[in-house]
């Protein structure tokens, strides 16, 4: 199992703060993404843009993923001008 | 201290943790709710955090800062929740012999927790509300 996290408008968007998916093994945090498009297609256009993390360290769509794992996906954080 | 609180922000207590004998300098930054914002009056704010997680990339920050300056202490307290007009959202105070480290390590807390920290504003207005998301949006 994968344990996935949503933040902000990204938890907006999918409707709930987290789900399990079902992962019997290593694969990358892209293929997990592009699983999650095919179900929530709204959150494919924050691709580009969104952060990443996987056990709580900012991670890249590139890093592996576990069983076990937890990964969050959220927006930049809130930023403000200078 | 590096907390996440959903209470009002208690600056006096926050400046009193860092304060020691040896510091001739305790600067703060506080981070107040802003009645307006993208030209539109602003009714009050929102934050949501990954609490486990910011905190851990508060704990980074105050790290990194002690060791690039010669400081006696950095406090960061966020609030999450619902705040209103000119309450405190962030507040960060820095301990240092000198002055000019005190500044110069609060302005980079700030800066990099914008940045790092997973913390996020919704603006809401009379007729609406809106994720404020990264800079320059």
């Amino acid at each position: 199992m994968l344990k996935v996290r949503f933040f902000a408008s990204l938890k907006d968007l999918v409707g709930e703060s987290e789900l399990e998916m079902q992962l019997e093994q290593e694969t990358s945090v892209r293929k997990i993404f592009q699983q999650l498009g095919t179900r929530f297609p709204e959150i494919k256009k924050y691709e580009s843009i969104m952060l990443i993390a996987v056990n709580m360290e900012y991670a890249d769509l590139d890093a592996t993923v576990t069983p076990g794992d937890e990964v969050c996906f959220f927006p930049p954080v809130s930023g403000g001008a200078r | 201290m590096i907390r996440i609180v959903e209470s009002k922000i208690d600056r006096e207590e926050i400046v009193q943790s860092v304060a020691t004998p040896e510091s001739g300098a305790i600067a703060t930054f506080d981070g107040t709710v802003r009645n307006h914002a993208r030209e539109k009056p602003v009714t009050h704010l929102h934050y949501e955090a990954f609490p486990e997680m910011a905190l851990k990339e508060l704990e980074k920050i105050r790290a990194e800062a002690m060791q690039r300056w010669p400081l006696n202490g950095m406090a960061i307290v966020h609030r999450v929740g619902r705040m209103e007009i000119g309450e405190s959202s962030v507040f960060i105070a820095v301990s240092s012999a000198h002055r000019k480290d005190a500044f110069e390590a609060c302005r980079f807390a700030i800066d990099t927790l914008k940045t790092t920290v997973p913390i996020w504003k919704k603006e809401h207005y009379q007729d609406g509300e809106v994720w404020i998301e990264g800079y320059g949006q």
